[in-house]
């Protein structure tokens, strides 16, 4: 089975108005099948979006309202979950991959997981979310930390039982930017961490302490949008 | 540096390689009429001298970019249709800066605070036409308020890459016009020695082997996905000061997309004259593009001594 990251169009009535939105869906595509809809941000975050898509509104945003953005999808194996990042939410979502049932939310008004006062927003305008064990490690393209507003690697322990989160590591760039678009991040098989940097243009590796091993800055008009591990070149 | 086929063996291909050199051409390997470029592709040098001119426009207003009096490219070459408009915000960089590094290749993505793109429907593109990766961004949410140098860049299709290029500053003005004084470039370059080929229709090309540019930057073949041909009617001795003072303006040229490839048949050239093969007339100049890159230059420029 495939999962894909879709979106639909849509007609919705906001205060007595007819606007048009646009909004994510997980789409389930069998080998020899017909593609599955087994979940969409309409049907499972509008109430508790319902305030934001308010304020998007009175902002003047452009329509159709897209009121969460998803720019990822990962597979959390060991949980059996599909996970969403959705920018403009600023939320990440666990989805349970066969009955397609929200399990988790983390940021945003429809968090589901606390996150201890003294810890602030571990979310950001997420980019990227993967799986790791006991934990989830996001690209936070916009993030205020000590003052500096940068794009972070940020790993978040869950405790999903427990309905609560917590910082688990974070690490950024020595001198670091806020890409205008695009950025990931990718825990490699050694423990560092690869970014990049969306429309810096740059790739950064971090060690597990966080700091920067080495950097590529690329030439003018290279964006990289995403990285990930493969495993072996022929 | 540059190698023929017969450099795999054939010792006395070898010897009357090292003796052609020694007269100034080199010949290619007449055996299978491949020419085969390697290292530097035994391509001249080639730096030039990027001046753009600057605009004040008003950061309030949709103000339209035009280009409808351009003619001519950065080369000299007749105008591409434009593709694409990008509109760019550099930090840390002023206008001269930015003219030479675009000529360099020496400009870091991390320096460029935003950038905006259009593809025009007709020769102009305004503010309320741009967008950031397919986001409807208001420019004028950041002209005028960023503290940036904003350079405007118009991108040729079918991979004729840079053709013109302007800055804009905030101020007052609803139009900025980009004409053939807007950006004017003067090539300069170092003349190597050229490479022998047969009249005629001319060798088969195989650059898989070029890892250095005319500028002495690091090459990646692969790249390289345009390969231009132009037929100057001066003499070899005439080309430096030529293309010092007017560019390729005089050239007959040929064009070869060569995206994914690297070799080609000069035969498979097309241009708005049909080509009819390499002379002993005049200078012939080879030239291979990186058409996704920011510079204006072709990456290798050989010239051809047609036999």
């Amino acid at each position: 089975m495939t999962y894909l990251l879709g979106h639909e169009t849509y007609e919705a009535d906001v205060d007595g108005e007819s606007i048009a939105m646009v909004s994510d869906t997980v789409i389930a595509l069998p080998v020899d099948g017909e593609p599955v809809e087994i979940w969409s941000a309409r049907e499972s975050l509008w109430d508790d979006l319902y305030p934001v898509i308010l304020q998007m509104l009175e902002q003047g945003q452009e329509r159709p309202l897209d009121w969460t953005h998803g720019t990822t999808i990962a597979f959390d194996e060991r949980n059996d979950r599909l996970l969403v990042t959705l920018t403009k939410a600023n939320s990440v979502v666990g989805i349970n991959r066969l009955t397609g049932v929200t399990s988790w939310v983390l940021g945003g008004n429809a968090s589901t997981l606390t996150v201890g006062v003294e810890q602030g927003t571990l979310v950001a305008v997420p980019h990227s979310i993967q799986a790791l064990d006991g934990s989830v490690l996001l690209f936070n393209q916009q993030f205020d930390r000590d003052g500096e507003h940068c794009g972070e690697a940020t790993e978040v322990a869950l405790d999903v039982p427990d309905s609560s989160a917590s910082l688990a590591w974070w690490g950024r760039e020595p001198d670091c930017g806020a890409p205008d678009i695009m950025g990931s991040a990718y825990r490699m098989l050694d423990g560092g961490t690869l970014m990049a940097g969306g429309t810096l243009g740059r790739l950064s590796w971090l060690d597990t302490q966080g700091e920067q091993v080495w950097r590529l800055e690329a030439e003018l008009g290279t964006t990289f949008g995403g990285t990930s591990h493969v495993a072996d070149f022929h | 540096m540059w190698r023929t086929s017969t450099d795999r063996g054939r010792g006395l291909a070898l010897l009357a390689l090292v003796a052609a050199a020694a007269c100034g051409e080199r010949p290619h390997d007449s055996a299978d009429d491949v020419l085969r470029l390697v290292g530097d592709g035994g391509s001249c040098g080639l730096t030039a001298t990027l001046g753009v001119s600057s605009q004040v426009v008003d950061p309030g207003v949709d103000v339209r970019i035009s280009w409808e009096d351009l003619t001519l490219d950065l080369l000299g070459l007749p105008l591409a249709e434009v593709q694409q408009l990008r509109l760019w915000a550099f930090s840390g960089l002023g206008e001269a800066e930015l003219a030479a590094g675009l000529v360099a290749g020496s400009i870091e993505q991390s320096s460029v605070l935003t950038q905006y793109t259009c593809q025009p429907q007709a020769q102009a593109c305004s503010f309320s036409e741009l967008e950031v990766f397919g986001h409807d961004y208001d420019v004028r949410d950041d002209f005028g308020v960023l503290d940036a140098t904003w350079l405007i860049t118009l991108h040729g299709a079918d991979r004729r890459g840079l053709q013109a290029v302007g800055f804009i500053q905030p101020g007052s003005g609803e139009l900025a016009s980009l004409d053939d004084q807007s950006g004017s470039m003067s090539l300069e370059l170092t003349l190597a020695p050229a490479l022998a080929v047969a009249q005629g229709s001319g060798p088969s090309l195989d650059w898989s082997g070029l890892d250095t540019d005319a500028q002495g930057h690091p090459l990646s073949a692969y790249r390289l996905d345009m390969l231009g041909l132009f037929h100057l009617p001066v003499a070899i001795d005439q080309l430096e000061a030529t293309l010092r003072e007017q560019g390729l303006a005089d050239a007959s040229a040929w064009w070869l997309d060569v995206a994914g490839r690297d070799d080609a048949s000069l035969e498979e050239l097309q241009g708005e004259q049909g080509f009819g093969g390499i002379d002993d007339q005049g200078t012939w100049l080879l030239a291979l593009f990186e058409s996704s890159g920011v510079s204006p230059l072709p990456r290798v420029l050989v010239v051809l001594a047609p036999q």
